[in-house]
């Protein structure tokens, strides 16, 4: 997957137009990455991705570059 | 002072599956009647574009989706959510009915039945309720459920089943939704006489038939009935409403 597909997935994931979400972008700053959002980001990870990550691990994704580096570090991202 | 209409749906879409006949034809027409655009689901094409017919100026768009292919789902309320513009409610009235005693219940007719009754219409929720496809100010969710999916009725196991799940599963929707101010409830009916009603009953003696009827301290019910009260939870004058589940039933779980 390239870092333009894995943006359009986290996109799509919480709901908000793809050029809402760029690298930078913080957690606070999407509306859709709340509490119910982390649960989702967490079954799509392990849906999509076979990527388990513990309920700690999640609550230190702050940016969209956290969850990238996430995918780069399993693999997912070329 | 000018007094704001009681329901006025003032050009808000609502997606309304099983629009072919009965109960879900009735909704249609009477939010098509107080200035809902509706998106008509149902399989039948045919039967769809005649409920179309009744719905006068009402903005119409037709959707032909076999609902248990939990796969097309998405994708097509998607694309039509990209052609037609943003939605604001959800009424799902398709639903199957099958009277089977509990000696020869089956796994897959319950499956069959939580399919339809359940599963396809969160299918639905999930991709109406994105942020994306919704109004900015949010929505509303309505599922038909049914009064046996509170009470009990001898044949209606899986039946009942699948409408208890209905509402319990509402309720959970109504919390985590609120967030996004999408109210979701359910109306539970009692027995009204539509063609899917008539199919079960066929199975039934006269008498059972008429002491069924009986049982109903009023009288049984129209799909008008249904209509009325589904346009009432749906309406966005009343926003304060969710997490409900409203029995209409002629008195019948008064008793």
């Amino acid at each position: 997957m390239t870092e333009q597909e894995a943006l359009k997935w986290i996109a799509e994931l919480f709901e908000e137009p793809v050029e809402n979400i760029r690298p930078e972008t913080k957690q606070d700053e999407v509306e859709g990455w709340d509490s119910l959002g982390v649960l989702s980001l967490m079954a799509g990870l392990d849906e999509e991705f076979d990527i388990l990550m513990t309920e700690e691990e999640m609550q230190n994704l702050r940016t969209v570059a956290d969850i990238l580096e996430v995918l780069k570090k399993n693999g997912c991202l070329s | 002072m000018k007094k704001e209409p009681f329901i006025d749906f003032n050009g808000k879409r609502i997606v309304v599956t099983g629009a072919s006949s009965g109960i879900g034809q009735a909704i249609s027409i009477e939010l098509g009647g107080l200035g809902a655009g509706l998106v008509l689901i149902g399989r039948n094409k045919e039967r769809l574009e005649e409920t179309a017919a009744k719905l006068g100026p009402a903005e119409c768009h037709i959707l032909c989706l076999d609902l248990v292919n939990f796969s097309e789902i998405f994708s097509e309320m998607k694309n039509l959510a990209k052609n037609v513009g943003r939605i604001y409610g959800l009424c799902h009235c398709a639903g199957i009915v099958e009277t089977r005693p509990l000696t020869s219940f089956k796994a897959e007719k319950m499956a069959g039945l939580m399919d339809v009754n359940l599963i396809s219409g969160l299918e639905l929720a999930r991709v109406i309720c994105r942020r994306d496809i919704m109004e900015e100010e949010g929505g509303a969710i309505l599922f038909i459920s049914s009064i046996y999916g509170t009470v009990g009725m001898a044949g209606q196991i899986a039946y009942s089943a699948s409408k208890g799940a209905v509402i319990a599963a509402a309720r959970s929707m109504a919390i985590e939704l609120a967030r996004k101010n999408i109210r979701v409830n359910t109306l539970s009916p009692g027995l009204v006489r539509t063609a899917m009603t008539e199919k079960a009953f066929s199975v039934l003696s006269e008498e059972q038939v008429r002491e069924i009827e009986k049982s109903f301290p009023l009288r049984t019910g129209t799909p008008e009935d249904v209509a009325r009260a589904a346009a009432f939870l749906l309406a966005p004058q009343n926003s304060w409403i969710t997490g409900v589940d409203l029995r209409i039933d002629g008195g019948y779980t008064a008793q």
